[in-house]
This record gives C-alpha cells, structure tokens and sequence, in this order.
C-alpha cells in the first residue's frame, strides 16, 4: 500500500515539476487572475474551470467485467485532456465605469489581447490579455481499482504531495464503485454497470475543487479489444481565495470566488486492450467541452 | 497576498498545465491608486472668499505594488470625492472652483453642492452637473505617466463658496493600468 502511495504521489509531482515554464511565467497567471473583480473573473477563467472539472471526470469509464464474487486489482496511471477551441477563448466583459456599460467580447485565460474599449477624452481601458496558449488542458491522475464482491468494484484515486520548499501541500482524494448491472439482466448483447464517484482535490489553503459523477457505461469484447461507452452526469466545484487589488480594493480585500464546472452531463466512447496485466485504455468524450483521456494500467 | 498563497494557487496551474505555452501579451496590473486629499477649514470669511490648497502628488507611486517590470502606464480614470464635512457647513452648500495639475485645467466645478460629490464620482460622469473634466489636464497627466519614472506633480485646488462657513475635504483618486513585460 505504501508503494502505491509513493507512485501516486509522484505520478502527480511529476506533473507539478513537468511545467516547463519559468518562474516569472508563473506568477504571471496568478497576477492576471488577481487583478480581476469578481464579475469579470468568472468569465475569464470559466473556460479553465470547465476543462479542469472535465478532466477530473474523465477517466472512469471502463469496460465491464466485473464478475460476482472475484479478485481484481489493477493501478492505473491516466492522462486526460480538455481540448481548447475558440469558444473557450472569448467572453463578454463589462469595462469599469466611466467606459461604456455594455458588455464586450474579449479573451478569457486561453484566448489572445484583451479587447481595447475607448473611454472620455481619448481614454482607453483594456481588458486583461490571455495567458495560456495550448489546444489542450491536461492532467495526470493516479488511479486503482479493487474488487469484486456482488459485481461491485471500488475505484480510488490518491495523492498526497507534502510541502515542499516553495510548493504547497496537494492532496487529491476520490472515491466510487461501479456495479455491474448485467447479472440481473443474462440476455443483453453487451455488458452494463452503473457507477458514481467523488472526488476532491486541495492545494494548500488557496484552491480547492470537488467534483461528483454517476454513469451508465457499456462494453463488449472482441479477442483482446474491448469496446466501451455510455453517458454520465457530473458536476465540478472549484473555489479560490485570493486577495484583491484591482479597483476599489482596500488593504484587506478578500476574494472568495466560487465557480462551477459548465459540463453537466458526456456521452463517451472507447477502446481498450487488455493483455493479460497489462491494461490501455483510450477514450473520447463529448459534452459542453471534449475530452480525452488514455489510462495506463497494470493488474488483474 | 502571501507568498506561498501565490505560489499555491500558481503550483496549482502549474499542475494542471503541464506542456502549456505562456503567452507573449503583456500581463495587465491595476496600478496603485495614487490619492491626494485637499482639507478646507474657512470659518467667519465673507461670503465668496476664495480658497486654495495643493499637495504633491508622486505619480510614481502608482507603481508600488507592481512585482514585473513595467513597460507602460496607461490611466484610465479620475474620480473626485467630497466628504467629512464638519461643522456649520451644510452639505447642501454650492462649491465653484478648478483643479489643476502643474498649472493645467483638470477639472472644474460650477454651482456643486457638497453633498453631490459624497459619493466617489468620474470626473468624466455628465450626470453631475457643473462637474466638467479638462481635456489639456488630463492629457497632460496622460502624458506624465509615460515618462520613466513618472514623475511628482503638483495638483491645485482653488475655489470659493457663497457660505462663510466651509469645511470638507475633497479627494481626488488617480487609476491606472501597467503594462508588464511577459
């Protein structure tokens, strides 16, 4: 067990140290970030949130093969991804007073220069420019899988990083089962489950998301290939504290900003192969954002 | 905010974004807000007495809270307040008069009650009326705040009331954008 925690631990420091950007690239998103009022806040970083609470939700589905009473362990290792399109680049923005009050569009975190609004007197305020270039929002998630008692696995994911030097606490902690709905029904043509799950994932005392999902997923087998699907409702929460220093901030003005993750219900579909112990999954998933994920595997 | 609360929420990007590109586009900061208060004490003056005070104002200030390097400083807003007003003047009391920056108009007042300006209003709002901005001193702040460093001003105040009895304070708040190097 404590094997499994180290390699989900670094599974997820890995990602941390993978970001190759510098220092000063860091704290530019965070600057950006800071300096928005609630309002505008929202709409710049919604497309972020969304991808982030997809990704979260991604990865679950499997194919069925839950039998009623068996030994299954398996450790994954999955990669999901958001894809970025120009939807997720813009949104409407109201400028600050003395600007003109109707909203105009102008980049979220993803998108390019923030739009230019002309004001009295030859002013001009600009919207924040976009920071992030990347057709895809990924993320690395431990994950293992551990059953079966009455056609019910349990499915886990784990990673505790402690601080370290200048890098916050991180803890990721979820939780679910799937059941396997096919024995009380023999006859159907492909294999059926039922699956929920919870996670929640913390970052020092600054951010912290949750997200829920339950599903009806599908699958049938050909040799070593298995085919896979269904559809799941999720739901995603993210809140972030910070301090706020745009207009009208006072030396203790404190931000709690609480957003929620837009995809609400996927339709998925996959493929996976299976030799042996060794485990590879791929799929796509489609909602109010796409997704992606492949899941590395290995065990019974 | 604190350090590692920054680098707590930027650790949480950075973990998410792995294989990211940052863009080139200038990081946008509010700059600090630079405020000059202007305190009137007249008490038993003829009516119509003028009145008249300055301060200097550090432009370079609005910089303060700025970690980037800064490219350029772009305001975007001026707002005047009149408040704590105290003793035997009502805040119904009409105020005329000018600000001014280095000698150049900034705005003016004309027939302004006290209690018109209680709130934090633009200068560039035309629903106060007899509140009317200047376009030369408002360029010539414009044009102060692209120097590097920008530089200290010298902001007047000059008016006259039709009570012998006025005590108020007037502010004037600055806003500014900084453009930071990516």
């Amino acid at each position: 067990m404590q094997k499994h925690h180290r390699f989900a631990g670094y599974a997820l420091l890995g990602l941390v140290l993978a970001f190759g950007g510098s220092a000063r690239g860091q704290n530019q998103f965070e600057e950006a970030v800071k300096q928005l009022s609630s309002d505008n806040v929202k709409g710049y970083l919604q497309p972020f949130v969304d991808g982030f609470g997809s990704n979260l939700n991604s990865g679950l589905m499997r194919p069925v093969n839950m039998t009623s009473l068996g030994f299954t362990m398996k450790v994954e290792v999955i990669a999901v991804g958001t894809l970025i399109g120009e939807q997720q680049k813009n949104y409407n923005a109201v400028a600050p007073y003395p600007f003109n009050q109707t909203p105009v569009q102008t980049a979220t975190v993803f998108g390019g220069p923030g739009t230019v609004v002309s004001g009295p007197s030859g002013l001009e305020y600009q919207f924040q420019n976009g920071q992030l270039k990347t057709r895809l929002m990924p993320m690395a998630i431990p994950q293992a899988t551990i059953g079966t008692i009455f056609g019910t696995e349990a499915v886990v994911r784990y990673a505790a990083i402690p601080k370290m030097d200048n890098f916050p606490h991180i803890d990721l902690v979820g939780f679910g089962v799937r059941h396997n709905i096919s024995q009380y029904v023999p006859d159907i043509p492909v294999d059926l489950a039922a699956g929920v799950f919870y996670q929640k994932l913390t970052v020092g005392d600054v951010f912290d998301a949750h997200t829920m999902n339950v599903s009806l997923q599908a699958s049938t087998s050909f040799a070593i290939f298995r085919i896979y699907g269904g559809a799941q409702y999720e739901t995603s929460a993210m809140s972030v504290h910070y301090t706020y220093t745009g207009p009208g901030a006072t030396g203790t003005s404190l931000i709690e900003l609480d957003m929620n993750g837009g995809n609400r219900v996927r339709a998925t579909a996959g493929l996976g192969l299976d030799l042996v112990v060794l485990h590879l999954n791929t799929d796509i998933s489609i909602g109010k954002v796409t997704s992606v994920s492949t899941g590395l595997g290995f065990g019974l | 905010m604190k350090r590692w609360a920054i680098v707590a929420l930027v650790a949480a990007v950075a973990a998410l974004f792995s294989g990211c590109e940052f863009t080139n586009s200038p990081l946008l900061v509010e700059g600090a807000f630079v405020n000059s208060a202007f305190r009137v004490d007249q008490d038993g003056l003829p009516a119509n007495t003028p009145f008249g005070t300055v301060a200097t104002v550090h432009l370079n200030d609005v910089l303060q809270n700025v970690n980037n390097v800064a490219d350029s400083i772009k305001i975007y807003n001026i707002s005047v307040t009149i408040d704590s007003v105290t003793g035997a003047t009502a805040t119904s009391t009409p105020i005329s008069g000018i600000a001014s920056i280095d000698g150049n108009p900034l705005f003016s007042l004309n027939n302004v009650a006290l209690s018109a300006l209680h709130t934090e209003h633009s200068i560039f709002d035309p629903s106060i009326a007899g509140c009317t901005f200047n376009a030369i001193g408002v360029q010539y702040l414009v044009h102060s705040l692209r120097q590097n460093p920008p530089p200290n001003v010298t902001v007047a105040v000059l008016g006259s009331s039709s009570a012998s009895a006025l005590h108020f304070t007037l502010h004037v708040k600055i806003y500014t954008q900084i453009y930071t190097s990516p």
